[in-house]
């Protein structure tokens, strides 16, 4: 009996590979046979115009800036400092690099010191602003060469001293290197790998929404277990500049750039299309409560329209989940057989 | 098109998630040419008194009937397996996903899918036996007097929508799990378009569970693999309260009801008739006099 078994095991091996929908890792995800290519297709598209195009604007806003540091206004270096924060908001709401290279994982933190490396940042920025000796040796941690120490730099107070500016040098160049890591890799690396590919964009659009629910709303408004019922301004990711609605509306903008430029597709050849609907439309609300602000959110923390934000952003979490739900296979399966 | 294929059933010969699917009725097939060959004396058993018999005369009409029901009335208003999911990810809550090899995400999640669903299809096929009113309904499948594949499908629609939400719930609390510890990067490995582990398991013969032909594995693979021919003695007068396991024998083992033995002719069949299809539908709410424990287990 056994040998009948190991013949005919054989024999269904072979035929079972020449079916159209053998496994071959790849896109097990996407059920329906002759996606790959367009799958394949898509994240390169979203790698080429949204990665990569990113990370370029995230450079030209750094040299913008760093222009204007050698000579212009305080006006208008706070102005090209914005326009950095939104370009790094965008890049760091889609940073997927840490998940393709182990080389890549320390370039956020190096680079963003909010909600990991900012205890004490401002008085340590005022005591080296205090000292005379070397700026460069003075901030050698990188949370003072961070983004947010920079912001600090140009908005603490209504003037910039020389002192300062030679800082927001140092600190400039510090990102500027990282920045240029980050660009590096997105010209040489990008999603692929089929489902291997969208499990990792998705994963970070998850992460990226759920930090920017409890981190960038939830937090400063009391609406999280760790700041229950004591929301305080000062928490928002950009309370020095008051830019923190501006973050929050680059995070979106960049997660919808990725479901315009190809994961609605893919949700789509996945017969996942209500899905990514969805998501899009919890994108789109959730602009439009921003837009709704006619003053910075740091103005009052307690302002009702965060907490309807703050239910928003959820929405858009739960919708990738249930997107993930819809990619996957069990969904597609009612097996209410007996036995 | 598509949905008239639906309702008269055929699309499960062309769907690789169900029993029926041709490859694995294909593959039942020359399993079973094999074992004819070396064993000619069940030929008795693909004969004509066995496929043209009344109760698989019954098992053809009730197949077209209960796909109709299962695809009109079941299926859209079943609890779905991502439902599910969804709610037991939204109550664990989220956590950065961990950082293990794709291939070794998809080969847990493919195994534990196969094996949660496959120990919930045994305790909910044993409760069918041990609860009086479930067995009432399960014997709608046991009172198959001959047994060919469609005897599969021979199932009360309610124990249909019991299965269905065994499904439901098995699948979508280990998908919530996976989704909670891996995010979007599990995957189901798949084999002819189906999870691999159920396209292995039917590709091995199990369509000769409900046959007349008594495959066994050997004791070594019984000892984790329920074979065609321990179903059929699940199926037997006197040893229907062994062998609930559906792929997996360890269930039996672990819980009491393993029933291995050499081949032995057997009987089919229950403590109750069923001629016509209004009986398997409406005797299982009939009064009856007193036997309507399993005499077997009272
Ligand atoms: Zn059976
Ligand atoms: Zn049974």
């Amino acid at each position: 009996m056994k040998s009948i078994f190991g013949s005919m095991a054989l024999l269904l091996m072979l035929g079972g590979c020449m079916g159209d929908n053998a496994y071959d890792g790849e896109n097990g995800l996407i059920g329906t046979p002759g996606t790959t290519v367009t799958l394949e297709g898509a994240l390169a598209s979203i790698s080429s115009e949204v990665l990569h195009q990113d990370a370029l604007a995230l450079r030209s806003s750094a040299e913008t800036l760093g222009m204007a540091i050698e000579t212009a206004e305080l006006s208008a270096l706070r102005e090209a400092w914005r326009d950095m924060a939104r370009a790094w908001k965008r890049v760091e709401a889609l940073y997927v690099a840490d998940d393709l290279s182990q080389t890549m994982i320390d370039i956020p933190a190096n680079v963003d010191a909010f909600h990991i490396g900012n205890t004490d940042l401002h008085a340590k920025l005022d005591r080296i602003f205090a000292q005379s000796g070397d700026l460069a040796i003075a901030l050698f941690q990188n949370n003072t060469k961070s983004i947010n120490a920079l912001e600090y730099t140009l908005f603490n107070d209504g003037n910039l001293t020389e002192r300062e500016r030679g800082a927001a040098a140092v600190m400039l160049a510090h990102l500027q290197s990282n920045y240029a890591q980050i660009e590096q890799f997105y010209v040489q690396n990008g999603l692929s790998g089929g489902e291997e590919g969208v499990g990792v964009l998705i994963n970070q659009l998850i992460d990226s929404a759920y930090k920017l629910k409890e981190w960038r709303i939830g937090e400063a408004a009391g609406l999280v277990v760790k700041y229950k019922d004591n929301p305080d301004a000062a928490h928002f990711e950009y309370a020095v500049s008051q830019s923190s609605l501006l973050a929050m509306r680059a995070v979106l903008e960049a997660h919808q750039a990725v479901m315009s430029s190809g994961l609605s597709q893919i949700a789509a050849s996945a017969s996942a299309a209500p899905q990514a609907e969805a998501i899009t439309t919890a994108i789109t609300g959730a602009l439009s409560m921003i837009d709704a602000f006619d003053a910075p959110i740091e103005n009052d923390a307690t302002d009702t329209r965060i907490k309807a934000l703050y239910a928003q952003i959820n929405l858009l979490q739960t919708n990738y989940t249930a997107l993930i739900a819809a990619l996957n296979y069990t969904q597609k399966i009612i097996e209410a057989d007996g036995d | 098109m598509t949905e008239a294929l639906d309702l008269l059933g055929l699309n499960y010969l062309l769907t690789p998630q169900s029993r029926i699917y041709w490859l694995y009725l294909l593959s039942s097939a020359l399993i079973a040419a094999v074992f004819l060959h070396v064993r000619p004396q069940y030929r008795i058993g693909v004969s004509r008194a066995i496929w043209l018999h009344p109760s698989a005369k019954l098992d053809y009409m009730y197949f077209v009937l209960i796909s109709l029901i299962k695809a009109a009335l079941i299926a859209p208003l079943m609890l779905s397996a991502s439902d599910v999911a969804l709610w037991v990810n939204g109550a664990l809550g989220y956590r950065e996903p961990l950082h293990l090899g794709h291939t070794l995400i998809v080969a847990l999640y493919t195994l534990s899918l196969f094996v949660v669903s496959d120990f919930t299809r045994y305790w909910l096929h044993r409760w069918l036996h041990s609860v009086p009113f479930l067995w009432r309904l399960h014997r709608v499948h046991h009172s198959a007097e001959v047994l060919n594949p469609l005897t599969f499908y021979r199932v009360h629609p309610i124990e249909n929508i019991l299965f269905g939400l065994r499904y439901a719930l098995s699948a979508g609390v280990v998908t919530g799990v996976f989704i909670t510890l891996f995010g979007a990067r599990i995957g189901v490995a798949e084999f002819l378009g189906a999870n691999a582990l159920v396209a292995l398991f039917n590709l091995a013969g199990a369509n000769l569970r409900h046959s007349h032909l008594p495959l066994r594995f050997g004791d070594t693979l019984e000892h984790w693999f329920i074979s065609p021919y321990m179903h059929q003695l699940h199926h037997a007068i006197g040893t229907t309260y062994t062998n609930y396991g559906g792929a997996l024998s360890v269930w039996d083992r672990l819980f009491g009801t393993l029933h291995v033995s050499p081949v032995r002719p057997l009987e089919f069949g229950a403590n109750v008739r069923h001629d016509t299809l209004a009986a398997l539908f409406f005797e299982p709410f009939t009064l009856e006099k007193k036997d309507e424990q399993n005499p077997i287990i009272a």
